[in-house]
């Protein structure tokens, strides 16, 4: 026998070693990359929104675990470092920067058409910037992976500092914005338009306003505008306000969401709700409304009724009163727990508001009072009444509230802009008596620390060169 | 030299043993020359002596030797005593065979006429409780399945079936499972069990090894046999699920919804109602549904075989033809088997010999998804968690489509998923060799031969709209897959072995090259989008999902070699190489080497043992080896690239990433093995007793270890772990009575072993990391601890409340009257750091024991065997003393606490909705497994048939298969053991599984003229 009877490669799958050879592997990379997004996405709501005064859950009679208890707890701030929700955005951030290292690594180098090496270089820039911002936003300084991991030896880093980590989505955003196209040929894929909002985004949580303010101006020349009738922002995909969106696609092909199923009551039959028979007790329940978000809405505001359903027919057939998230429900579906629906990440209202609100904390209150009323308009609402520094902050970020509801968006809104412990103490006060089901320990734990979430203890007992986040 | 001496003196006879069976290919020659004789076909010789005065040495295998003086008589028939000492029994070993007085290896051989008459589809159910260092457990009682066989403890962390044993069955090591092998076409087990009697499987033989010879006829050997059984199969009343009846469930059910109203009023909404359904519970006195009944049946099972042995001084024939039914005692499932082989050998000259073995089968299996979790869709643990005032049946007889009760989850009727969902397995294989033996001077031969296993596997299943799940009551949209899992090994195979002996020194040389090559295409589909259920199979379907196709090989090139050597059959020596080069191993670790050396001395030959008449044999021994075990994936050290889809804008676009991270050293497990024995025998072979100590350190474990996520993975497969284990193994068989009429033997084991974890590699002190793992490694433990919180009561009043430890998570705090455990790590309140060490499922020792009687025509033979001292994990308890009111319960959850008052029997806490902390693992659930069980009682008849021109003899038997079993566990099965072959990571795991079942059955055995 010669040596090779005993050297065999797989013959139904690619090696890396003959993998990354033409711009149709780097592109396929690249569409890899992005694949991270459905899994974060899929339950951001939970550290984005519940932890927030926006959402609550549904009382869930007889059903514990960790599925459960560990959303449970984020909402009521008593989640500790084993936490599967906080693991898996952890390790999903992680894979799409793996992913993209691997391809950041080697498409200088390759000999691949300059356009379409410049624009895979920004998508793949992008999306890393993307992940570590969600990271260090959620958890503080992470490790700092910016190299294909190909051993066992590497897989493991210190942290680097929070400032280290915004350095490198500066950095890498920064030159995505100047590769990327203001529109792609293919919809859905990120833009110089994506690039610039998550720069802003940067930018404002860092409270570097002058360099937001130039971002976000950037993003308002780029041709976006307003879809006129808000709820038709979620009915339909990549519309002229999008422009940055999670894509899903209905369907047996694996790229299903499930937003209208997690979100709708956790009863026996949704029948009625979403088209398909099925019990959604273990599926649905989530991301319900409080009534502190529903008293937030003006009266006239069209985002009102597009946002929250406020009844519902059972799988008996009965009309029940109570509220759920229905931004994203768009039935009847075909399948039990299958949905196309996309998730926006950044859209333009957002822009708008952002801006707004970077302009009013340099003094400009007069240039962002237009910019929040393009937003207030589009609702059916009269322009603000809101004139001075004060006042105006104050209106911006109950607009954003409303306007972004439920899109992960208010949790750390409350965050950066230093209000997330004073206005979630009052609120845990309060949603305890309106929710008794709710732990009479919930919401008794609202401190500095509890600003960014653990890192999953299984990376603290693997990687002994990470230090736990104080308070956890 | 009689060629010089004229008066040559004619001796003729037959040889026969003491029962008056003729014997053939008796050695019969004349004492103190060369000169000599086989008998033939008749068991006659006639031999040319030197003179009337001479004397016949009569020699044959299995027969104690018998010096015969002539006498002058032209006419002596010979009768040849069975050796008790079996010391010149011929064993099969590894690449060869070797007369067991020479062995000086820890090897047990089992002959499959003793095992025979047990009512089972598999070898592996026979030879329970028969071999010392062997633990066999029947995991599930699945037909035709759940065998898991562990020798001296092996073990891997590295998945499913990895520490099986290899098995090897006429020279080939199988691929695919030994299950399809009808037990009647074996003639013997050989079990090899230390590093020096495996070592020549090299990379493949960490766990152990099991040599397989199936029948082959002898020159001269002409019969027709005929063996049938039938029997029924009933499932014993013990260790039936004690869940509440009808009547006890609705007045719980009342008292769940009494608490949950309670619970709303003080909270200040408003009353819960109690349903219609449990405000009357005596309504339902004698009436309501036992669903673990309703899914049992009495199943007949049934097995014929027929086999033909011809034989001739040129050519020999077996032919085996088996057929086998067993219907198993949970309604709607099934196996078959159909088997048949024909071995021939074809002498062409004194020179070479050929031969040909052809082996087809085709296996039928019928089972859905019985075992296992409510979650995992296990139909037993559904059926008896469901409500038993839901009926089965409507009034008109037909099956009702759900069983759903007020506060109960959504359930289908779980009688009709068991009956109408399909899923159905056949599996057709062909086991075949040829080989060819050349001699090519005296005392050296050549051996090549050609091997393949080839399988061919499809399944398909079918769920209609009728059926359902946990959660997923009927009409559901119905769902069908098909896969086809094809695959095969070929194996060449070429020695050179040379036996040589001068004076008293005994020579025995082997060297050799195999390859051995596996294929395997394995293509799945499912679909769903069924217009109606009228057409239970894919085909129907509309609509399908991504269906998977994958290609696996691997293949093995090696070089053995082998010397034996001993001096006057005293001094043995034994030393072996084996050299591996596997595709499963990285470029830098791509080649092994397995070395072993073993030593005996046969102490009873030396001069001064033969004052020691009560000695008849003593044999010291002593081995030390190196071996493997290979099973990790194929391709596991080559990053790979994987599928990773997205779809834009609506549109499925192709996505590809990389899948695992590379691992350039990664390498088989390996094994270091010390075996020190001791065989004698006592009063010329009527006591046997046989003992052996291991110690045995298996270091680069392989394991998907834990790597930060931060790398973008999850895991590598690396080697990583290094665990020790001791044993030591003893057995003793003695013949009891040895009268003509009345003969009684017994024989007697019991092993210990001892594992301990030394090393768990560069992550940490223990494995798994899941927060709610059953089992845990950990360093300097014995393998598969329970890990979890320690169960101490329940909280009987406030006081106690007040003065103990709390949990506080928001999912369910603690208050009175719900289960309490212990602060273990004392900082005052209940979460995840005070689980700890709650169990230990390894045996203190396993032991069988097997009695034969025989008096005249009759036969009786009494089979036990059993294990001390294992913890078991009853896991079904999460389900069936959860009180949240959501699952049926068993009945002591009647004497929960219910008040200050009436605090109950304080292990059963009281209802809340959400008990999240008692569904932890703890060790509520862990109890004594130890068990005896009475494995197989056979009565035997042999008609006297000295006659008949047509029947040689007939023997009727009445066989009981796992007729009782003697357990304080109260699970159905103490021998469950987490999934069928499951690696160490879930061992001593009950998740309710398949009963096994009870069978009485008559058989027969004819043999034909």
């Amino acid at each position: 026998c010669k040596k090779s009877f005993i050297e065999l490669v797989p013959k139904t799958t690619v090696t890396e070693a003959t993998f990354f050879r033409t711009a149709d592997d780097y592109t396929q990379a690249v569409v890899g990359s992005y694949v991270p997004l459905r899994s974060i996405t899929n339950d951001a709501y939970v550290m984005g929104e519940m932890r927030s005064d926006n959402a609550t859950y549904f009382a869930s009679p007889g059903l514990q675990g960790g599925q459960f208890s560990d959303k449970w707890n984020i909402s009521g701030f008593l989640d500790i470092a084993i936490n599967m929700n906080g693991t898996n955005k952890y390790a999903s951030c992680y894979v799409g920067i793996a992913r993209t290292n691997a391809i950041l690594d080697r498409i200088d180098a390759s000999t691949i058409d300059a356009a379409v090496k410049a624009n895979l270089k920004g998508q793949a820039q992008f999306l890393r910037a993307y992940y570590y911002f969600e990271l260090v936003q959620y958890f503080g300084g992470v490790p700092l992976h910016l190299k294909e991991v190909s051993s066992v030896a590497e897989t493991a880093l210190p942290r680097s500092s929070a400032d280290d980590v915004y350095k490198q989505i500066i950095a890498d955003a920064t030159s995505a914005a100047s590769l990327l196209p203001a529109k792609q040929t293919t919809l859905g894929m990120v833009t110089q338009g994506s690039a610039k909002t998550l720069l802003g985004y940067v930018y404002m949580t860092l409270k570097r306003y002058p360099e937001a303010e130039t971002a976000l101006t950037d993003v308002t020349k780029l041709g976006y505008s307003l879809v006129p009738n808000y709820a038709n922002i979620f009915a339909s995909r990549n519309t002229a306000e999008s422009i940055f969106e999670v894509q899903y696609l209905e369907g047996p092909q694996g790229q299903q969401g499930n937003f209208a199923f997690q979100f709708a009551p956790n009863i026996s039959n949704v029948k009625n709700i979403l088209g398909p028979s099925g019990d959604n007790k273990t599926t649905g329940g989530w991301n319900k409304p409080t009534p502190n978000l529903i008293a937030a809405y003006e009266t006239g505001d069209t985002r009102k009724n597009a946002s929250i359903g406020f009844s519902y027919i059972d799988g008996d057939g009965n009309t029940v009163t109570d509220t759920y998230c229905k931004k994203y429900t768009h039935g009847p579906y075909a399948n039990f727990n299958n949905t196309g629906d996309d998730w926006i990440i950044y859209r333009y209202a957002d822009v708008l508001l952002l801006l707004a609100e970077c302009l009013n904390e340099q003094g400009k209150a007069g240039q962002a009072i237009p910019y929040l009323n393009q937003v207030r308009s589009r609702a059916g609402l009269a322009a603000t009444i809101a004139a001075n520094q004060a006042d105006l902050r104050v209106a911006i970020a109950k607009e954003r509230r409303v306007e972004l509801a439920f899109e992960n968006h208010r949790w750390l809104d409350l965050v950066r802009t230093g209000q997330a412990i004073s206005v979630m103490t009052a609120f845990g006060a309060t949603i305890k008596t309106q929710q008794p089901y709710l732990p009479a320990n919930a919401y008794t734990n609202i401190t500095q620390n509890r600003l960014i979430f653990p890192l999953p203890q299984s990376e603290l007992d693997i990687n002994k060169q990470l230090t736990q986040n104080p308070g956890y | 030299n009689h060629n010089l001496n004229p008066i040559a003196f004619e001796v003729s006879g037959t040889v026969t043993s003491e029962t008056g069976e003729v014997l053939v290919g008796v050695t019969v020659s004349e004492k103190g020359t060369p000169n000599g004789v086989s008998t033939d076909v008749n068991g006659k010789f006639k031999l040319n002596v030197r003179d009337g005065n001479a004397t016949l040495l009569v020699r044959y295998i299995g027969f104690q030797t018998k010096e015969v003086a002539v006498n002058n008589s032209a006419v002596i028939n010979i009768k040849l005593a069975n050796d008790e000492r079996k010391l010149n029994e011929v064993v099969v070993v590894a690449y060869g065979s070797q007369k067991r007085g020479d062995i000086t290896g820890a090897v047990t051989s089992i002959k499959a006429d003793d095992v025979k008459d047990a009512p089972v589809t598999q070898f592996t159910q026979m030879i329970q409780g028969k071999t010392p260092g062997v633990q066999v457990n029947q995991t599930t009682g699945i037909p035709g399945q759940g065998m898991s066989i562990r020798i001296r403890g092996a073990v891997t962390f590295s998945g499913s079936g990895s520490s099986q044993p290899l098995y090897v069955v006429d020279g080939v090591p199988l691929v695919s499972d030994i299950n399809n092998i009808n037990p009647d076409e074996i003639e013997t087990f050989t079990i090899l069990k230390d590093a020096s009697s495996t070592a020549l499987y090299g990379s493949r033989a960490a766990n152990g090894v099991i040599i397989i010879t199936t029948k082959h006829a002898k020159a001269g050997q002409n019969s027709l046999t005929f063996n049938a059984f039938y029997g029924v199969q009933t499932v014993p009343q013990k260790g039936r699920p004690d869940v509440m009846n009808a009547v006890e469930f609705a007045q719980y059910e009342q008292d769940v919804f009494k608490e949950q109203d309670r619970i709303n009023r003080a909270n200040g909404g408003t009353g819960v109602a109690i349903p219609v359904e449990y405000q009357n519970p005596s309504q339902y006195a004698g009436k309501g549904t036992d669903w673990y009944n309703v899914l049992l049946r009495n199943a007949p099972i049934q097995s014929y075989n027929l086999a033909l042995n011809s034989g001739t001084e040129k050519s020999t024939t077996t032919a085996t033809i088996g057929v086998l039914n067993q219907d198993g005692v949970l309604v709607a499932s099934n196996y078959k088997r159909y088997s048949a082989r024909v071995n021939s050998e074809y002498k062409f000259n004194s020179k070479i010999t050929v031969g040909l073995n052809v082996a087809p089968t085709y296996e039928k299996l019928a089972n859905t998804n019985t075992d296992g979790n409510i979650f995992g869709g296990g139909i037993i643990q559904n059926a008896i968690t469901s409500s038993p005032i839901s009926p089965v049946r409507n009034p008109d007889g037909s099956l009702t489509l759900t069983s759903q009760s007020p506060g109960l989850f959504g359930n289908p009727n779980w009688y009709r998923v068991a009956t109408e969902n399909k899923n159905n397995t056949q599996k057709g294989r062909l086991l075949s060799n040829g080989y060819a033996n050349i001699q090519i001077i005296k005392d050296l031969n050549f051996r090549t031969s050609l091997n393949i296993d080839y399988v061919n596997e499809q399944n398909q299943t079918w769920s209609p709209s009728t059926s359902g799940g946990l959660f997923a009551p009927p009409p559901n949209q119905a769902s069908a897959s098909a896969y086809s899992n094809i695959y095969y090994s070929w194996l060449a195979e070429n020695t050179l072995n040379y036996k040589h002996s001068f004076g008293d020194h005994n020579f025995d040389v082997l060297v050799g090259y195999t390859a051995q090559k596996y294929h395997q295409d394995f293509n799945s589909q499912s679909g769903f989008g069924f217009p109606n259920d009228n057409i239970p199979s894919l085909a129907a379907a509309t609509q399908f999902n991504t269906p998977t196709t994958s290609i696996q090989e691997w293949s093995l090139a090696s070089f053995v070699s082998r010397l034996n050597y001993n001096y006057k059959n005293r001094y043995l020596v034994s030393a072996s190489f084996r050299r591996d080069g596997s595709s499963r191993f990285a470029p830098n670790t791509k080649y092994g080497n397995f070395p072993a050396v073993s030593v005996g001395w046969n102490v009873s030959q030396e001069q001064f043992m033969q004052n020691i008449p009560a000695i008849s044999d003593l044999k010291l021994r002593a081995g030390y080896g190196v071996n493997g075990n290979f099973n990790i994936q194929n391709y596991g050290f080559i990053p790979n690239t994987q599928t990773t889809n997205y779809s834009f804008n609506g549109v499925l676009t192709p996505g590809t990433s990389i899948a695992n991270i590379g691992n350039n050293n990664l390498s088989w497990e390996k094994s270091k093995q010390l075996d020190i024995g001791a065989d004698f025998s006592l009063f010329k072979g009527r006591i046997s007793v046989s003992y052996d100590y291991f110690h045995k350190t298996t270091s680069s474990l392989l394991y998907q270890i834990n790597v930060p996520r931060e790398s973008g993975f999850s895991s590598i497969a690396d080697n990583v772990a290094k665990l020790q284990f001791k044993g030591h193994e003893f057995s003793i068989t003695s013949q009891n009575l040895v009268g003509p009429a009345l003969r009684w033997s017994t024989n007697f084991n019991i092993s210990f072993v001892r594992s301990k974890i030394l090393d768990l590699g560069p992550y940490g002190t223990s494995l798994p990391r899941d927060p709610n793992g059953a089992n845990i490694e950990m360093i300097g433990q014995p393998l598969g601890m329970f890990y979890g919180y320690k169960f101490i009561g329940v909280y009987k009043n406030q006081a106690d409340f007040d003065a103990s430890a709390k949990y506080t998570g928001s999912d369910s705090p603690s208050q009175v009257g719900t289960v309490k455990y212990a602060d273990t790590n004392g900082d005052g309140i209940i979460d995840a750091r005070d689980k700890t060490i709650i169990g230990n499922p390894n045996p203190d020792f396993t032991y069988g024991m097997t009695n034969n009687l025989t008096y005249k025509n009759f036969d009786f033979g009494v089979t036990v065997s059993g294990a001390y001292g294992g913890d078991l994990q009853n896991r079904t308890l999460e389900y069936t003393q959860n009180l949240d009111g959501v699952f049926n319960v068993t009945k002591d959850v009647a004497n929960r606490w219910k008040s200050e008052a009436d605090p109950g029997d304080g292990v059963h806490p009281r209802i809340v909705v959400g008990t999240a902390l008692a569904r932890n693992t703890n060790s509520r659930w862990v109890s004594d497994g130890s068990f005896l069980t009475v494995k197989n009682v056979t009565l035997g008849y042999s008609i006297p048939m000295k006659n008949n021109n047509y029947i040689k003899s007939i023997r009727v038997y009445t066989s009981g298969q796992q007729l009782i079993v003697f357990t304080k566990y109260k699970g159905a099965n103490p021998e469950v053991s987490g999934v069928e072959g499951s690696s160490v990571v879930n061992i001593g795991i009950d998740n309710t599984s398949y009963p096994v079942p009870r069978t009485i059955s008559f058989g027969v055995n004819v043999n034909l003229k």
